[in-house]
């Protein structure tokens, strides 16, 4: 057993004919534009390589047409991988048998999508029991079960409703309570609320933050909105064309954009929000003897800092629990600030 | 996580609904315990019915042909002197008789060099030259079957209705395109004339204008009206809000808008309409020589009659030969696009169209006048035919040797396991359960008392008219033609719809069967089955399959793909995905198709009549054949009542609140449940654009 629950190991997904030739062919090194002029195929998704560790949310975005979905697809085979590995719980999922794959979707995966496929024929309840119902659950068991999540999610008055009757951030919260009916250990979130209007789409995240501090989910998180995934990702995975340019926390990613293309990305944002103490600090493990204004959380973000600097001359102690790492100052606030503008 | 800046708590979700104490959601009872109660129900009602009196009462019949026939013998005595005569309908018998005769005329001098190369020229300026070679061939062996004037007839037949049909269905297009209120005008009447068998327009007809090419003309055109009026609207209502906007804002009239945006947007799905009415109009032709329209009918008919059967597969034939000639060609050009190809290309070279239409001209005239002056013969030469009577009058034997086995079995099974059984139930049970039967199912489809009203009505009024066991015996018929039917189309549809190989495969066939008139199929079945009600519904069941089949696979397929990814994404086996996911999904477009089977299904069983299936449909010949114009059109009306009670009926099935509202609501299928009834051809592939668009 791996300490990571999810693992993909060199996964590609290339569409066109005969789509082997090009994994180890000289040809997979071409940009994807070549590629097709050159042989006719795709290679949507090229030798992705990462790690989920339990009970962590891992949020993969990029541009449009970059691979997510085709990815996100990929870790339980909704898209049949052209090579690599996808370990679930250590098992290699693109060996399995049909049987064996079902399992695992109907225990230990379940996804919510970004229109959210609910079933227009049936009540939502019967929506949400609809995992359930596929396992092979009785009636009565899983309408109970679906009702009780359906409280969860702050629909529990709507079961007997059909989905054309709810607005779309309704229907995304049917999708969510559909997806935690299972019990997974793993959710995958294909852009779930792109389709939502700004403030729908605020609460939406925040309910994920809510559901993920309650039940401890491992969350690969698909989305397009860079501020989004600041928010809800413990690391970000930055993708363009089929591959990843940078995995890392969200900080690191603002801080230390790994090129171009991630700094276009962040360009806009307020990196005040972002960057914390830790990333703009001076190391330092032991006091010289100066004084320090007061003792600061690693984790605090630079727009705190500000009104402790401007009110006071003295530098601010960065702390990692008991220890010191660091120390910021007024110059270092006023620096991030700058480049914030810049 | 979260390192953000966690908003402010927001008031929980303008959205999510304070709730109440945890709700006990309804457990429905099994539908399987519900419809068993249900067949419970049916089955004692059933058994209580058959010792009641059957049927209906005589003392309740009215004799509703007496009066028609007065009617008839008022217009025998007044054609010459009623100014309703005088001045409209003579006039009209007239002129298109002298229209049709003109029109022959024309066809007949152009020789048949001069139509071969004319068509073929025609073809190749408007569809390219495959097309071109393709009218070639199909109008030479019309001519090598020895069909060369009949065919012409034909010809001239469908030119001119369907010169008609567009020439008043085209505006009409328009009028109801632009306006809310003439579509909501125009709408009723069209699903009545698609709703209403093709033997029924005839008697009325025959009535006011007699028998002959007028009633032919006129038949024929209002069969073929619909698919003008309703695909010009459509096209029009199909142009996008935002370019008429433009247009608006740039300050165009309404006329300029109609000319510049709206016709030529449009025109895709106008060109549409005119192949539907022509394949419509060719259809209803062949059966118009029950009114003694001359042309290829004619020979079918007469090979039908004598049992020649030979002589009838002949004209069958050639009718399919001049199908499949003016529905490749008008489809082809159709689907032209002049902005992406500005030039048509021969063998290489690239001519404009000018160019091409010009070289078109000059080859017909030139083979014109080489038929004229040089071969001097108007129809195919004699020494060129080869019949194909004698060798398929020896085929039918041969076969009906070899097979008779098999054929019989067949034969003996569906009359005894289906048709006698379900005629001795429908005949067995008294009238007012079958018409209080026939509401109480329009009420469960539908919800709504006035369609059951309706419903019930119709059907005891068909028992008024006197024709309640002939309608009956039809109804046997038709319900077991359509059970076959779906039965094999369903799971057809639904391979089809899984596999794109299959789907394939199957395109052709499915084009071709829908390329034939009704009229055709009844030929290779007598030669299978000889003559009587088996081979009527063995036609049906032909007729009928590719709606079912087209749109089973349409509704499969429309499911939208998130919805597929999701069930599979939950672990739904193949199965499940199909009985939880796809077929309810596909419903509404499913029972669309149930509906179109149905209806074509009653329309071949009534044509059967011709064939010895009785019933409707040979009161209808016979009458028309012995001017027993009266019972004849009564004959004609329950027709009229049968489709309608049936049409309305399976439309209600397919408009279930809870179907038409899902995603599948819009798009091809929402189309057609709302549109219905033009016959559906190429239910994938390019008419898809059209009907999105
Ligand atoms: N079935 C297919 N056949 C061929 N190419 C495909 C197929 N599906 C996806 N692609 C290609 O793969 C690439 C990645 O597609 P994908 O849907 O994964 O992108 P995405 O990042 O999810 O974009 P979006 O944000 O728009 O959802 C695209 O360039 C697309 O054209
Ligand atoms: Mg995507």
């Amino acid at each position: 057993m791996s300490e990571f629950i999810v693992s993909c190991q060199g996964v590609w997904k290339v569409y066109g004919p005969k789509p082997e030739r090009i994994i180890g062919s000289p040809d997979a090194k071409l940009p994807r534009a070549e590629l097709l002029e050159k042989t006719g195929c795709v290679a949507a998704v090229r030798d992705i390589t990462f790690d989920v560790a339990p009970g962590e949310v891992f949020v993969v975005m990029g541009l449009s047409g970059s691979g997510k979905s085709t990815l996100v697809r990929c870790i339980t085979r909704l898209i049949e991988p052209t090579a690599g590995k996808v370990l679930i719980d250590g098992e290699d999922v693109v060996t399995l048998g049909e049987e064996r794959l079902r399992d695992i979707r109907r225990h230990k995966v379940s996804m919510v999508f970004q229109h959210f496929g609910l079933l227009p024929h049936r009540r939502i309840v019967d929506n949400v029991a609809f995992g359930l119902e596929v396992q092979g659950l009785d009636k009565e068991e899983r309408i109970a079960r679906a009702a009780g999540v359906l409280q969860t999610v702050g629909l529990g008055s709507w079961g007997d409703a059909y989905p054309d009757e709810l607005s779309g951030g309704m229907q995304q919260r049917v999708g969510l309570a559909r997806a935690l009916a299972m019990e997974p250990e793993i959710m995958l979130f294909d852009e779930p609320f792109s389709a939502l209007d700004p403030l729908i789409r605020r609460d939406m995240q925040d309910e994920v933050i809510r559901l993920q501090k309650e039940v401890e989910k491992t969350m690969i998180f698909i989305t397009n909105d860079l501020l989004e995934a600041l928010k809800l990702g413990d690391r970000i995975a930055i993708m363009k064309d089929g591959a990843f340019v940078q995995i890392g926390t969200p900080e690191e990613v603002v801080a230390h954009p790994a090129d171009e293309y991630v700094a276009d990305f962040i360009r806009d944002v307020p990196r005040a929000h972002v960057l914390t103490a830790r990333a703009i600090m001076e190391p330092a493990s032991a006091g010289d003897g100066r004084t320090y204004e007061r003792d600061i959380p690693h984790d605090t973000v630079v727009q705190d800092l500000l009104p402790l600097v401007v009110n006071s001359d003295l530098p601010l102690r960065v702390m990692d629990g008991d220890r010191m790492v660091g120390i910021v100052d007024r110059t270092a606030v006023m620096e991030a600030l700058i480049e914030d503008r810049a | 996580m979260a390192t953000l800046h966690a908003p402010p708590e927001t008031e929980l979700a303008n959205e999510a609904i304070e709730s109440p104490p945890l709700p006990i959601h309804r457990v429905p009872a099994s539908p399987w315990r519900r419809r068993m109660v249900w067949l419970g129900v049916i089955a004692l009602a059933i058994a209580i019915g058959l010792r009641l009196t059957p049927g209906f009462p005589e003392r309740l019949v009215v004799d509703v042909g007496k009066v028609f026939d007065g009617f008839q013998s008022w217009v025998i005595d007044h054609n010459k002197t009623s100014p309703l005569f005088v001045y409209f309908f003579t006039p009209i018998k007239q002129a298109s008789k002298v229209l049709l005769d003109a029109t022959t005329n024309v066809v007949q001098r152009m020789t048949f060099l001069g139509v071969i190369v004319g068509a073929a020229a025609l073809a190749g300026v408007g569809a390219g030259w495959r097309m071109a070679i393709l009218a070639a061939v199909g109008f030479a062996v019309m001519g090598i079957l020895g069909l060369w004037e009949s065919s012409m007839e034909t010809l001239a037949l469908v030119i001119v209705s369907v010169g008609f049909g567009l020439l008043i269905g085209i505006p009409l297009g328009i009028w109801a395109g632009r306006s809310d209120r003439a579509e909501k005008f125009l709408r009723p009447l069209l699903d009545a004339m698609q709703t209403v068998p093709a033997f029924s327009y005839l008697l009325p007809l025959v009535l006011l204008f007699g028998i002959g090419a007028a009633t032919a003309l006129i038949s024929t055109l209002i069969f073929a009206l619909p698919p003008a009026v309703r695909l010009t609207s459509l096209g029009i209502r199909g142009v996008p809000p935002t370019a008429l906007e433009v247009a608006g804002s740039f300050g165009s009239t309404r006329r300029q808008t109609l000319t510049k945006v709206q016709l030529p947007m449009a025109k895709p799905s106008i060109m549409l309409g005119v192949n539907q009415t022509i394949m419509m109009a060719l259809g209803m032709v062949v059966i118009a020589s029950i009114v003694s329209a001359p042309g290829l009918g004619r020979d079918v008919l007469d090979g039908l009659k004598l049992l020649n059967v030979g002589e009838a597969l002949n004209g069958g034939i050639a009718i399919v030969a001049m199908a499949i000639v003016l529905d490749r060609v008008s489809f082809a050009w159709s689907l032209r696009d002049r902005r992406r190809k500005p030039t048509i290309d021969v063998l290489g070279r690239s001519f404009t169209y000018r160019q091409a239409a010009a070289v078109a001209v000059v080859v017909t005239v030139a083979a014109v006048v080489v038929g004229r002056e040089v071969l001097r013969q108007q129809v195919w030469p004699e020494n060129l035919t080869v019949s194909v009577a004698d060798p398929a009058n020896a085929a039918l034997h041969w076969i009906e040797h070899t097979f008779s086995a098999v054929t019989n079995s067949i034969s003996n099974g569906l009359i005894r396991f289906a048709l006698n059984p379900l005629k001795n139930l429908l005949l067995g049970l008294p009238w007012w359960m079958i018409a209080g039967g026939a509401g109480l199912f329009a009420w469960k489809v539908s919800r709504r008392v006035s369609l059951a009203v309706f419903c019930t009505a119709c059907t005891a009024a068909i028992g008024v008219l006197g024709m309640w066991d002939l309608a009956m015996d039809t109804l046997s018929q038709v319900l077991v033609a359509v059970v076959i039917s779906i039965a094999i189309a369903i799971p057809l549809g639904v391979a089809s719809a899984r596999s794109d190989r299959f789907q394939r495969t199957l395109k052709p066939a499915l084009d071709a069967m829908q390329t034939m008139p009704a009229f055709v199929y009844l030929v290779p079945v007598i030669f299978l089955f000889q003559l009587g009600r088996v081979p009527g519904v063995i036609a049906s069941v032909v007729y009928a399959l590719p709606p079912a089949i087209r749109l089973t696979d349409l509704g499969i397929r429309q499911v939208p793909k998130e919805t597929v990814e999701a069930a599979l994404s939950y672990g739904a086996t193949p199965r499940q995905l199909l009985f939880k996911v796809q077929l309810p999904l596909a419903r509404p477009s499913i029972l669309l198709g149930v509906n179109q089977t149905i209806m074509m299904a009653l329309s071949v069983v009534i044509i059967a009549g011709l064939i010895g299936a009785g019933a409707l449909g040979f009161e209808v010949v016979y009458d028309l054949t012995h001017s027993l114009i009266g019972r004849g059109l009564v004959a004609g009306i329950t027709i009229t009542l049968l489709a309608i009670v049936i049409d309305r009926i399976t439309q209600a099935m397919g408009m279930e609140r809870r179907v038409l509202l899902g995603p599948v609501g819009t798009g091809g299928v929402g189309w057609w449940t709302r549109f219905k009834a033009i016959p559906v051809r190429r239910a994938s592939g390019p008419r898809d654009d059209v009907l999105d668009g």
